[in-house]
């Protein structure tokens, strides 16, 4: 998950919150090791390394992959789980090396979701092209950890790196209080939210960038042109019923770039942007 | 840069987008539809707001509006503001004894200088009947004080806080700076604080501060302008957590004043030694009422100490100070709040507080003829030997917003005289009567 | 008098030094975390009390300071 992950417990006995901790542990392990770019061993490197041979996929797999198809015609193509290709022409480590256009242009021949054959359970992609299920999958464990917790007691936070479900409040019903971390001073909260039950889920931007003549590239990058989306908020936190549409609306408000705020307040969800 | 938040209706065309995605949601995690989430903002700003009413049975009442406001800027900063504001009228005791007959008062003819040219005010007599204490219901004021404090971090243990004050009456005007250190030991179960405070204020008192020992009269002689006092205070103190449920705190402090700390109204009464009835003074018809002495510093040291325990949810808050002073005064003070919680969201909290003092060296209920002055002297009630008694209740109800609190507490004050006052005619008297005060408060906090 | 109170003083403060075992874990502070058992849980209430008292009776503080004088005492 690359990032510190932590179950918060109401009252239950030693034993049971050791196995309430090896449930969660283990399903975020299984989830990164089956959907992982970065392993060799999982569905992903399966898929990204078929060449476009087709991939005959499982249950979860394929539900993932409905998923992501369907938030490619909510968001009319703005999330797209083939645009890690981008990666090929940017990247962000701070200098300058910021792609010509011609490079861009080349790099989008490989990025775009109406690219690929996805008939259930089947997917084909052409040689060349990936798909990444970065933008879902965080979100998507914790919900699923939420799930198994929440058959045995009722009572739990997960919180896997700041995308986080509450089940429920603590049995005297006090809520579970969560900052919200200030953008440019890290480790210090100015925003609390008293979580009863949900989610919360933040997308931000503050670290990888390029810079060249005096403009910032943010890392953000919209899918649909190649280039990064003019103007995002520095950070995104969303609240909403599951993790996962809390780290999906986030997402979607990024690439909206500056009318980020515009859109979450057309989903009435509440929102907390930092520019 | 700024933080923006906001929940407005959806425009046509924009819920479908979460529907949808609601639905591929329920579609993806294998579940139907989930709870849906309670996530309240914590707005960043604290208000504590309370409308006070004040009143003592037959002297002095006060209406206040109190605002305690906090926000933090960062998890780690804390700014807290308040602002307060008093309307005090009625009468109060002058510090002249009750007499076995009537007495008259003058008022001092005071000449204040405005726009307008010179205005007089003052002159004539106010009466009091046999045995009454005498109260001097010319007593008006409104005051205005505010304060800010700003509070941050020192180290990963420890935290620093700044803060200033002041505030601004008829007559007296005050000025304040503060500093607060403190660290945390011990995993943060015991902390060590440290702070001191000093402040500048100043006495304009009406028609001049009178000159000590000289007789109350129409004319007195007063010496016009402000007179300054400064309060320099120091605290030192340890707060630990014993238990889950239980922490304490310990705190020793000591306050220097100088300047100017008599009260520039008041007066005692000289009586004869024997009858104790009133010496006459110079004017017909009113007796000798000599204006009070205190020294012009004073050192108090005090030792406080609160227990604070939960008893499964329900609170007890006990406290108890123990003051001395080189004034001569020395006092014990109890303190004890007991929340009790109905529901989850409303709670009674009784409230009493035991109070005992004895008086200042320099308190006489009454000067007597003949006898040489005393270098200090007052009458002042508020440093005589008394016992007081406060019984009260709160309740509070949490609403959406926040948190609603009524209470009433009931003050009963009982002095002693001095004992050698007790002399002739005076014996028959109550010299130093009970002050019997209700306190009504109604005050509401916005924000968490 | 106040040797005595000194000697007090002194033992309490090498007792809280020796309080080092003395205290709770960080995730045992939910109790203490609560409004109502802060060591000033009502700081509007106490302000205001601190006001009465201070202007009927000859004590004041103890506490803590700050806030401002009055004319009245």
């Amino acid at each position: 998950m690359a990032s510190p992950c932590e179950v918060h417990l109401g009252p239950v006995d030693e034993r049971t919150a050791a196995d309430l901790v090896a449930l969660v542990a283990g399903e975020a392990w299984r989830i990164e090791a089956k959907f992982s770019r970065y392993r060799d061993d999982g569905v992903v490197a399966e898929i990204n390394s078929a060449a476009g041979v087709p991939v005959r996929v499982d249950e979860e797999t394929a539900r993932l992959l409905d998923y992501a198809a369907e938030l490619f015609e909510l968001s009319g193509g703005k999330f797209d789980i083939t645009s890690g290709g981008l990666r090929r022409v940017w990247r962000f480590d701070g200098s300058d090396r910021v792609p010509g256009a011609d490079e861009v242009r080349g790099v989008l021949r490989y990025v775009g979701w109406s690219r690929v054959r996805w008939q259930r359970p089947v997917i084909t992609l052409e040689p060349g092209m990936e798909v990444d299920f970065g933008g879902i999958g965080k979100e998507y464990a914790v919900d699923r950890a939420a799930a198994l917790v929440a058959a045995v007691t009722p009572w739990c936070l997960i919180n896997f790196g700041g995308d986080l479900r509450a089940s429920g409040p603590d049995p005297a019903g006090r809520p579970w209080h969560v900052g919200i971390e200030a953008v440019d001073r890290p480790d210090a909260a100015n925003r609390i939210v008293r979580l009863s039950r949900g989610a919360l889920a933040t997308s931000g931007d503050t670290r990888r960038f390029l810079v060249k003549d005096g403009r910032r590239y943010g890392h953000i990058l919209d899918p649909t042109t190649g280039w990064p989306v003019r103007d995002p908020p520095r950070s995104v936190t969303v609240a909403a019923d599951t993790c996962t549409q809390a780290g999906m609306l986030a997402t979607l408000a990024m690439l909206y770039g500056r009318d980020a705020e515009v859109f979450l307040t057309a989903q009435g969800v509440r929102h907390w942007c930092a520019r | 840069m700024q933080l923006k938040t906001s929940t407005s209706v959806a425009p046509p065309g924009g819920r479908e987008l979460g529907t949808a995605l609601a639905t591929a949601t329920c579609a993806l995690l294998g579940t139907s539809a989930p709870a849906s989430a309670i996530a309240q903002d914590i707005g960043q700003w604290r208000v504590d707001a309370g409308g006070l009413y004040y009143s003592e049975q037959h002297r002095v009442s006060d209406y206040s509006v109190n605002v305690l406001a906090r926000t933090q800027p960062f998890e780690d900063r804390l700014l807290s503001f308040s602002l307060s504001f008093d309307t005090l009228s009625g009468s109060s005791p002058n510090g002249a004894a009750p007499s076995a007959a009537p007495q008259a008062f003058p008022r001092p003819i005071t000449l204040t200088s405005t726009s307008g040219g010179t205005v007089a005010t003052g002159g004539g007599n106010f009466t009091v009947p046999a045995g009454a204490l005498p109260l001097d219901n010319s007593f008006k004021d409104t005051r205005y004080a505010g304060s800010a404090d700003w509070q941050r971090p020192m180290g990963r243990l420890g935290l620093v806080s700044f803060g200033g004050s002041l505030s601004t009456e008829h007559d007296y005007d005050h000025l304040g700076v503060d500093a607060h250190v403190a660290h945390d030991f011990n995993s943060r179960n015991t902390t060590l604080s440290a702070g001191v405070e000093w402040s500048d204020d100043s006495v304009t008192p009406i028609g001049g501060s009178p000159i000590p020992f000289t007789a109350l009269s129409l004319n007195a002689a007063s010496i016009g302008g402000s007179r300054a006092k400064h309060v320099s205070d120091a605290l030192l103190g340890v707060t630990q957590v014993f238990t889950q449920h239980t922490i304490v705190q310990l705190n020793y402090s000591v306050s220097r004043s100088d300047g100017y700390l008599t009260d520039p109204y008041k007066v005692l009464s000289v009586v004869d030694p024997v009858t104790g009835s009133l010496t006459p003074g110079s004017a017909r018809g009113i007796g000798l009422y000599l204006y009070e002495q205190r020294p012009d510093s004073r050192d108090k040291k005090s030792l406080f100490g609160l227990l604070k325990h939960d008893f499964g949810g329900n609170v007890l808050d006990s406290s108890l100070r123990l003051m001395t002073d080189d004034w001569g005064v020395r006092s014990q003070t109890l303190d004890m709040h007991f929340k009790w919680n109905l529901k989850t969201d409303n709670f009674l909290e009784p409230h009493v507080r035991f109070y005992k003092q004895t008086a200042a060296d320099f308190y006489h209920t009454v000067l007597f003829a003949g006898a040489p002055l005393p270098g200090y002297a007052t009458a002042d009630e508020r440093l005589a030997k008394f016992n007081a008694l406060t019984v009260g209740l709160k309740y509070g109800a949490k609403t959406t917003a926040g948190q609603f609190a009524a209470r009433i507490d009931l003050y009963h004050q009982m002095a002693k005289p001095s004992p050698d006052a007790l002399v002739g005619s005076l014996r028959g008297l109550d010299l130093t009567p009970d002050l019997k005060a209700i306190v009504g408060e109604i005050s509401y906090r916005f924000g968490r | 008098m106040w040797k005595l109170r000194l000697c007090v003083l002194a033992v309490v403060f090498a007792a809280s030094a020796g309080c080092a075992n003395v205290g709770v874990k960080p995730w045992q502070r939910g109790v203490l975390a609560r409004d109502d058992m802060q060591i000033v849980a009502d700081p509007l209430d106490s302000a205001i009390d601190e006001h009465v008292y201070f202007s009927k009776e000859a004590s004041s503080g103890g506490q803590g300071f700050g806030g401002g004088g009055c004319g009245c005492n």
